[in-house]
């Protein structure tokens, strides 16, 4: 996690930073509603690393310190949605984790409450089971 | 409380991203070369919806398949705090020993329920008026 979710990485973040793809940098410019952001930052690479790098849990730790510090300059806010998207693969199930994320203050996001409803509506727990016809 | 959906499918799958549900092979009928026949896989993935301050409950789930018993296997419908939950069931080796239809059925506690069911019938003489026959009529 130090790696990825970093105090400091905002000074040492790079146009290179696998959190900061193009593409997640265009999707946060160019987005008009909140459920254009979602679908756009869920199939990013920048999420996939995330997810890929991270655990739900120490991802609402990274987001819970970063959303501590004031924005200063526009990667940050990215790098905010990108976490915040990340954080819709969290199992509907681990109740602990949804705890935190619905406790998180979201208000200096423009659409960070809509997209906490949006990712908390959309966590449907699924029971899977699996027999041998008998 | 109530079954919202039910689906039976070839295979089924929980996208890890975004938490919806594809369902691949959608059953509308089976058509086996010959009885006795072994159906491999069956998906049945159900939804169900509960009302303000309902909670969790036990399920069943009836497979009827012709030419056997009734098969019961219980579900749990866990709905931690979303208003709907899903079960996905994935049933093999089905032995499938003469036509019907072959029914999965959830069942809840308040006797709400949801079924998917597909007709069986043999390949080689599939019954009239559907695709099967229509195909092979045009085929002969």
């Amino acid at each position: 996690m130090g790696a990825v979710c970093n105090n400091n990485l905002a000074s040492t973040i790079g146009p290179q930073h696998p959190m900061l793809t193009p593409t997640a940098k265009e999707t946060v410019l160019v987005a008009n509603t909140p459920t254009f952001l979602l679908d756009r930052l869920r199939r990013d690479s920048a999420v996939q690393y995330v997810l890929a790098s991270m655990k739900p849990p120490e991802i609402v730790n990274c987001l819970q310190s970063r959303l501590d510090n004031p924005l200063t300059d526009a990667t940050k806010l990215v790098i905010l949605y990108v976490l915040l998207v990340a954080l819709s693969a969290t199992d509907p199930a681990d109740q602990e984790t949804w705890r935190r994320i619905n406790a998180l203050d979201l208000s200096h996001l423009e659409w960070g409450e809509v997209l906490k409803r949006l990712i908390r509506a959309d966590a449907i727990p699924t029971t899977v089971s699996s027999i041998i016809f008998p | 409380m109530k079954v919202l959906f039910a689906l039976c499918a070839e295979s089924a799958t929980v996208d890890r991203t975004t938490n919806r549900v594809s369902l691949f092979n959608v059953f509308d009928h089976y058509l086996p070369p010959t009885f006795p026949a072994s159906l491999p896989s069956v998906a049945f993935v159900a939804a169900v919806e509960r009302d303000e301050g309902e909670g969790d409950v036990n399920g069943i789930a009836e497979i009827c398949v012709p030419g056997a018993p009734q098969f019961n296997y219980p579900v749990s419908i866990v709905f931690t705090e979303s208003r709907i939950a899903r079960c996905m069931l994935t049933v093999q080796a089905i032995p499938v020993k003469q036509e019907g239809r072959i029914t999965f059925r959830l069942v809840l506690p308040n006797g709400a329920s949801g079924e998917a069911s597909f007709m069986v019938a043999n390949g080689a003489t599939p019954p009239k008026g559907t695709v099967a026959a229509a195909t092979a009529q045009r085929d002969a």
